[in-house]
Formats: C-alpha cells, structure tokens, sequence
C-alpha cells in the first residue's frame, strides 16, 4: 500500500528529533493519510496485541480484538480530544473489549448469566490506574528510542522466550560481544527518556 | 535471576565500576568475585544503588509486558482499515490441480491401499495452495503452504469449516505462507485461507 501524490500532501512532517507525534498523524489520519494511519498501526500493534494476551485471550481472539480496537480508533478520529494519549485511549479500549470477549465466553460456557451481568460494566475494566500508567509510559518511552536501541532491548527483555545474548546476535547481525555494552547504553537512554516522564 | 546485595561487604568499592556492571551485575550474569565487588560498590555508591534499584524494577514491568509478536497476517489488516481505497478482500474458490486421493481410486501402484493422508495441489487467483492433511488419532492434522506473488500479502488465516461453519481456525500463519491447524474433527469439508488481501476457499471433500 503506497501513497498517492495527495496523501503525501497529507502527511504530517518530522519534529526536529524526527518524530511524528500522535496529535499530527491522528490530524493527517483524519485527512484520509494512508501513511499516518500505518505509523499510528506500527506504533501501537504491538502495544494493543500484547495488552489482549495479557488479559487472558487466545492468539486468535487477541487478533480479533486488535482488530476491533484499531476499526474504533478510525471510527474515533473526529473525537478523539487528547491525541497525545492515544496510547491510554487505545489500551483501556483494548481491555474492554478483551473483557467482553473473555465475558461473552463465560457465558456461553455457562449459559446462566444475563446481559445485565454488573461485569459487563465498562467501569469495572479498567484495573489499577498505576499499572496502566506504567504500562504506557514504559512503551512510549521504548517508542522514543533509538530504532537499534528499541530493537535490542525488546529481544533482550520483551520476548517471553528470553534468547540469549546469542541468539539475539544473531537475529539482529551483531557480534556477541556488543550485545552487553550497547544494552547499557540503551537502557541509560532509556531510564533518561522514564525520567522526564510521558511526551 | 537477580543478586543481591551482601549484608557485610567486605573491602573497599573499586572505581572502575560502571553502570554497565551493575545491570550486569542485577541480571546475575557476573562470577561471584566480579559479583562480590560490584556488590560493594553499589552498597557504597548512591548512584550506583539508584542504577540497580532502577533497573530491578525495569526487569519487573518488561516481564509484565512481554508479549509474543502479534501474527504476521494481521499489519495488513489493521493497515486496511485506514486505507479509503481499500476493498473487501477478493474471495476465489481454489482449482484442484493435485489429489493424491484419486490416484488412490485410479490405482496408481504406488498409492497405498487406504490412505490416511493425503496431499492437495490447487491453484487460485496467481496462488499456488500446498496442503498436507493427514490423520491423528481419528482427527486431522493440516499443514500447508500458499505462495503468494510478490507483491500481495503472504501470510495467511486458515479455517477448517464444516457445512459451512467455522469449527477452527489459527490466525498464526507465518510470513512465508505456512499454515497449521492439529486435530480438527475428520469430517471439515473446506478449508477457508484469507488475509487482507484474498479469501481463498479450498474444498476438501474431493
């Protein structure tokens, strides 16, 4: 899927630092920008695939939900307020809908609760206001990073299979010994980016 | 896989440990000598300590937060979503070119008697459909390819349908075409592989 001549026209320009930020891509999104939308998708797929897992869903009902959050973003785009925090928009959407679906399985095993079911309230997903805040802030910040700094630390710390230093090197082609001191100055970078806190 | 610091440390810190030690140090990866000095170090060096409190608690959300890759046939569908120009995905119905089935009916000597597995070769919309259905236990283990040309989307979903309801399907199909689905009841009669991009019907019931 490429760009035409008047997507581009669409397309948000790079801050200084080379990034984009959500406000302008979610504005160029809303231009009809087929290029914006795919940076929003690069961005937050993972963020909103993971979320689904972690709520207790199968690959292939965690498929599906991201599929449905990201169908309710471009639904959305007209009255999304806070485009800065799409991440916390897209997260909390993300568990609530992975509620319904782990709900609706409930009930269809057991065949006795109702659609008044007070679980079904919206209010009750949310879970604890400091581990989504941490969440968020750990993947906006991994966001920022350095695209080989992002690379290394998410093989190193974010693959549940946790390959080793070699493996790692060799998926990303770089000799073993610089895998350890190249994760210390990514992950210096990246305490720096926690420390001054979301974008 | 984390070490802590020891109660007594003995001996003065060395100077020359650095953050990079010390991540070293709380992931367990240094000898126990290595180990015993940057554990002093860090308990006599604020900076060093708030380095590995730091890193301890990094360590405990990334556990959290790890997750597997999402599946390869999904990018392209959420990449539709936002596209205006996108159009529902083409659905074709899959020509059997191969069924090693019926060379079993037509008595090719080398096919067996009763066979349990057997392979078809289809052909749809430019795409060459590989699959292997063989018997497990009285159920069906399925695996197969799609070749896709070069410049539409090759991974691929894969339902096994039976009367034209969906009774499995794996959405982890990889990025060179690879499909899998074990032990699906033996009476599916298609098999339904689509992505983004295609739908592609394979009928199974010869």
């Amino acid at each position: 899927m490429t760009d035409s001549p008047s997507d581009c026209l669409h397309a948000p320009a790079a801050s200084d630092a080379g990034e984009v930020t959500n406000t302008a891509l979610l504005a160029a999104c809303r231009s009809g920008s087929r290029a914006s939308w795919q940076t929003i998708v690069a961005r937050y797929e993972r963020l909103v695939f993971g979320v689904a897992r972690r709520e207790g869903l199968a690959v292939e009902d965690a498929h599906d939900v991201t599929q449905s959050v990201f169908e309710q973003l471009f639904d959305s785009l007209e009255r999304i307020e806070h485009p800065e925090q799409v991440a916390w928009w897209l997260m909390t959407v993300t568990r609530r809908t992975a509620w319904r679906v782990r709900s609706r399985e409930r009930r269809e095993a057991a065949s006795t609760t109702t659609d008044d079911d007070p679980l079904l309230d919206d209010t009750a997903v949310a879970g604890p206001e400091s581990e989504t805040v941490r969440t968020i802030w750990l993947y906006e910040s991994m966001l920022r990073l350095p695209e080989p700094c992002r690379q290394l630390l998410h093989h190193l710390y974010f693959d549940p299979t946790m390959p080793s230093y070699a493996d790692v090197a060799i998926r990303l082609g770089r000799p073993v010994g610089s895998i350890g001191p190249t994760r210390a100055r990514c992950l210096e970078r990246l305490r720096t980016l926690l420390e001054d806190g979301p974008s | 896989m984390t070490a802590d610091v020891p109660e007594h440390p003995e001996g003065p810190p060395l100077r020359d440990v650095g953050v990079a030690q010390v991540f070293d140090w709380v992931e367990g990866r240094l000898d126990a000598d290595a180990a015993g000095r940057v554990a002093a170090a860090v308990g006599a060096d604020d900076e060093l300590a708030s380095y590995a409190e730091w890193f301890r608690s990094f360590l405990a959300d990334a556990q959290a937060e790890a997750a597997e890759e999402s599946p390869p046939v999904l990018r392209p569908r959420l990449e539709a979503i936002g596209d205006p120009a996108s159009q529902p995905g083409r659905q074709v119905v899959a020509s059997v070119v191969v069924d090693t089935r019926r060379a079993q009916l037509t008595g090719v000597r080398s096919a067996g008697r009763r066979r349990s597995s057997f392979r078809l070769e289809c052909e749809a919309d430019d795409h060459e459909i590989v699959v292997d259905l063989s018997d497990a236990d009285g159920r069906l283990d399925i695996h197969g390819q799609v070749l896709s040309p070069d410049d539409s989307p090759s991974a691929f979903e894969v339902a096994a349908m039976r009367s034209g309801s969906t009774v499995a399907r794996n959405v982890s199909g990889d990025s060179l075409g690879g499909f899998d689905l074990l032990a699906v009841p033996a009476d599916v009669d298609a098999l339904v592989l689509s992505n983004a991009a295609l739908t592609i019907r394979v009928a199974l019931d010869g």
